[in-house]
């Protein structure tokens, strides 16, 4: 077919890196040809097309991911056993034992910081069974009370890897903008990462009602910098009663980072609770757990 | 290349940054992220799906999170990551099965959640119509360029396209690009409802 215009005369036309004298003459043929204006407009949906092929892309990819699992484990890729929890999770719990003795490290920079901003991954559908040791203390705080120095090197080596630290200024950058409450809590993030926990705690005592989840999971943390254990974990211990939270098991864990640094007071209900995440093989804390019970000589 | 990522902040501005290997990266972290995808299983597993339904489910989440990205429709400060994609993952499985799965307390109370998501159930059909549509645009192409296309798409460089697929050099895959985006040019330029339907997206 004898054309006046080709492919790349349109794409030319589109990109504007046509002549001015030559995109006068283009736009007058348009005029008189449907046919060009189709393959402009064909042209045109490139970007919509573009998208469409990027997402099938993206789908592939993971099919391919898939296969490369399937193969590391020596199935066929019709095989969906990762995505069995209760398969995979106990080897998963071995290996990071092995990899606990093997390298000396509790937890990989990796997952802790990732989990640590990005953890609420929760099941608000599915309410959590019934939790064990739902009494603490009443003295403010507990202060370990080790008998010997390697003692007290021992718990503060538990403390210090049971605790993760949360990014809440990541978390709630721009929820300032929406509400009042949201900025509240933005104001007391923004206090606790610089380090002013009197300040953070003095603005949580007022949380407006749609940000209080979040407010109150920042408190626990505000308190437990303050060397308030005691206090952080019955805030944390909150969540418990709450039958949707994206906190939910954060805060479970949040317990436990406040428990440990009670030790050896603490020692029973922190067992128990460890436990109560180690034997349940889909919570999403369960190797944490498990390799603290290691660590304890449980 | 290292494929740790630190935070949520570190996989948006891995996947903002269009470079196809940090792309890669950052979903397969996300897809092979052992919380993710307990919780997927675990949630669809609650409403009657199997590990093939959680795992499409997750494949399906991962693309649409990367879409929302690129689209500035996610905003990580209403949601992190994680809570993001396994939202959209049981919602993907909850859409598909609404009509098989009988409607106890526990579909009410995941149907109250859905009323406020952050994806709308419509978004499944359209991407399923999507995907013919993209089948019968590509079906004029070929498979090779159907391949190439994707790759493109992605935002490979020529010299990467000619090395995963073999061609003599980038020029040989820039013309190879060009031939395949004339054949699909040619094509949609004679079927005025599929281009309507394109140009509709």
């Amino acid at each position: 077919m004898n054309r006046q215009y080709d492919f790349e005369d349109i794409e030319d036309y589109l990109s504007g890196n046509m002549a001015e004298s030559d995109k006068t003459a283009f736009e007058a043929a348009l005029e008189e040809d449907p046919e060009l204006v189709a393959r402009l407009e064909a042209l045109r949906a490139e970007a919509q097309l573009s998208k469409l092929l990027r997402r099938q892309h993206i789908l592939d990819k993971l099919k391919e991911w898939d296969e490369e699992e399937d193969r590391q484990r020596g199935g066929s890729s019709a095989d969906s056993s990762r995505f069995k929890y209760r398969n995979w999770l106990p080897y998963a719990v071995a290996a990071s034992l092995m990899a606990l003795v093997a390298a000396g490290i509790f937890f990989s920079p990796r997952d802790e910081n990732f989990v640590a901003v990005s953890a609420p991954v929760t099941s608000p559908g599915i309410p959590m069974p019934s939790l064990p040791a739902d009494t603490i203390p009443s003295k403010e705080t507990v202060k370990p009370e080790p008998t010997d120095n390697n003692l007290r090197d021992k718990y503060e080596d538990l403390s210090r890897i049971a605790f993760r630290e949360d990014n809440f200024e990541l978390r709630l950058m721009g929820a300032g903008d929406k509400n009042m409450s949201a900025g509240i809590c933005k104001k007391a993030a923004e206090l606790y990462g610089s380090g002013d926990y009197r300040g953070a705690l003095a603005l949580l005592k007022n949380p407006d009602s749609d940000s209080l989840t979040e407010c109150m999971y920042l408190r626990g943390y505000v308190l437990y910098k303050m060397g308030k254990y005691n206090q952080a974990e019955a805030v944390f211990r909150k969540f418990r009663k709450m039958e949707f939270s994206d906190r939910k098991f954060d805060a479970l864990w949040g317990e436990v980072f406040c428990m440990t640094r009670q030790l050896p007071a603490s020692r029973p209900r922190l067992i128990e609770l460890l436990r109560f995440m180690a034997d349940d093989q889909e919570h999403p804390y369960n190797v944490r757990a498990t390799q603290l019970l290691t660590m304890m000589g449980e | 290349m290292d494929n740790s990522f630190t935070n949520d902040e570190h996989i948006l501005r891995s996947i903002r940054g269009k470079s196809p290997q940090l792309v890669n990266a950052a979903l397969k972290y996300l897809y092979q992220h052992h919380t993710i995808r307990s919780v997927v299983s675990k949630q669809i597993s609650g409403l009657g799906g199997s590990p093939d339904d959680s795992r499409e489910s997750l494949h399906q989440a991962i693309a649409v999170f990367y879409t929302h990205v690129m689209e500035g429709k996610y905003n990580p400060a209403l949601s992190a990551i994680s809570t993001y994609v396994v939202k959209i993952a049981v919602q993907i499985y909850y859409t598909r099965r609404r009509s098989e799965i009988r409607r106890d307390k526990t579909i009410d109370r995941i149907s109250e959640e859905m009323s406020s998501s952050i994806f709308d159930p419509s978004e499944l059909t359209e991407m399923e119509d999507q995907k013919t549509l993209l089948d019968t645009v590509l079906s004029a192409a070929g498979d090779r360029c159907k391949r190439l296309l994707k790759l493109r798409s992605a935002d490979y460089s020529m010299s990467e396209i000619a090395e995963i697929m073999g061609y003599r050099s980038q020029d040989v895959a820039k013309n190879a690009a060009l031939d395949c985006r004339k054949k699909i040019n040619e094509f949609l330029a004679g079927k005025p409802a599929l281009l309507a339907a394109l140009k509709s997206l």
